[in-house]
């Protein structure tokens, strides 16, 4: 008869998790995850934060459908430097995998970036609706409100929010579409086709094809030279009215939104994925990282970020389990940022919009 | 285009009851039409009312 830990090694644990009650302190190179588990809840796992497979690599692209539509956007229609919204990012992975144990989604906060394309936005207002979304969530995570909130707040004002912002968006789509007719509805065309093919990361894909369509049709600026070196990502203080203009038309829309979607459903998401293994994920510490993460990465030139339920499910998807892939795909956004700096970068802005 | 479609698909709550879909509908409009600030203020004490049996759709 096999023992408990083959059996539930046959259930997707990692190899090197370990009964908690075999688990000693100060052996650990790396400490556990510290989180308390309840009396009643049957016996579970110290994992490590660290794992080594091929899907640990394959799953750190895993959410790259959701994270580059809008980083291309930030970039070319808002005009935000590239460096600090890859350098914060990248920091972002890190810290969430550091912390965390389990290959936790960073993404883009989606009604927030929805509303940042629709109205005029500068980089100043996105960093004022950065600080006080960082603020707002740190506060409410810091003080347990959080859970009482998402309570209170009725699933269908998210849900309209939700529509209202998507069909804004879409709109523009079409918008941008018009003015190149032919190649708009041709991309679309050759996205729906590779939508049938659910591994596919569709966006990374699209938007290679439509740098090098826009380059063979002259229809894109010129390719640039790539210089190396290291760049830093540069102080961006927001002034009152861009804080109040960045909270009126990005914060608002997105705080039902990210607390439903990128706290709750994420926490009962990581219990689902991870049922026999102890990691702090848990509404509290959600709201807690995303707060932080936002009041330091806003200064710095960063983008809006969250947690997201989708893009932890898809990392697991395509084969992550551990804070690996959250390594790799911090190392991939160092890489491309630092090294290739910021030249490199622009190449997001050979995407031609129509596409 | 697609990320608008898809943020505008992933706002299908799991049951709607009694004026549910209208609440979601007139806060799209609003929010189409005006701004995400306007469809907040108008839903919130909306979606109240309806869960109260203050109005009825």
């Amino acid at each position: 008869m096999p023992s408990e830990i083959e059996q539930l090694e046959k259930e997707d644990i990692p190899r090197s998790a370990r009964l908690i009650t075999e688990a000693r302190r100060g052996r650990l190179r790396i400490p556990a995850i510290p989180v308390r588990q309840e009396a009643d809840e049957a016996p579970k796992f110290i994992r490590s934060r660290f794992g080594w497979s091929i899907g640990e690599v394959s799953g750190s692209l895993g959410d790259l459908g959701t994270f580059l539509p809008h980083i291309v956007g930030a970039i070319t229609i808002v005009g935000m430097e590239p460096t600090g919204i890859l350098t914060t990012f990248g920091l972002f992975y890190a810290l969430s995998g550091a912390f965390y144990g389990v290959p936790m989604a960073v993404q883009p906060m989606k009604a927030a970036s929805a509303a940042v394309l629709i109205e005029p936005m500068d980089p100043g207002a996105i960093a004022g609706a950065g600080l006080v979304i960082g603020a707002f969530f740190l506060l409410m995570g810091m003080t347990g409100v959080v859970s009482r909130l998402a309570r209170v707040l009725p699933g269908t004002i998210a849900a309209g929010l939700q529509l209202g912002l998507g069909l804004s968006l879409a709109a523009l789509g079409v918008h941008l579409i018009e003015k190149q007719l032919w190649l708009g509805v041709a991309m679309a065309a050759f996205m729906l086709v590779l939508m049938r093919y659910p591994r596919m990361p569709v966006a990374l894909v699209a938007i290679v094809a439509g740098i090098i369509v826009g380059q063979l049709l002259g229809i894109g600026p010129l390719l640039p030279v790539l210089d190396f070196g290291w760049h830093f990502p540069q102080l961006v203080i927001p002034s009152w009215a861009q804080i109040v203009h960045g909270t009126q038309n990005a914060v608002l829309p997105q705080i039902p939104f990210t607390l439903t979607n990128a706290i709750i459903v994420t926490a009962a998401v990581s219990r689902q994925l991870f049922p026999k293994e102890l990691h702090p994920v848990n509404e509290r510490n959600l709201a807690i990282t995303t707060g932080l993460g936002n009041l330091l990465a806003a200064p710095c030139g960063g983008y809006l970020m969250c947690h997201g339920a989708g893009g932890i499910a898809g990392h697991v998807r395509f084969g992550a389990r551990t804070a690996t892939a959250r390594y790799l795909s911090a190392l991939r956004l160092s890489l491309s940022e630092s090294v290739l700096a910021q030249a490199a970068m622009r190449c997001f802005g050979q995407f031609p919009t129509r596409c | 285009m697609f990320s608008g479609l898809e943020l505008a698909l992933s706002s299908k709550p799991q049951d709607y009851r009694n004026g549910d879909l209208f609440l979601v509908l007139l806060m799209a409009a609003v929010g189409v039409a005006l701004n995400r600030v306007a469809a907040f203020a108008v839903g919130l004490p909306l979606a109240y009312a309806l869960k109260r049996g203050w109005i009825r759709i």
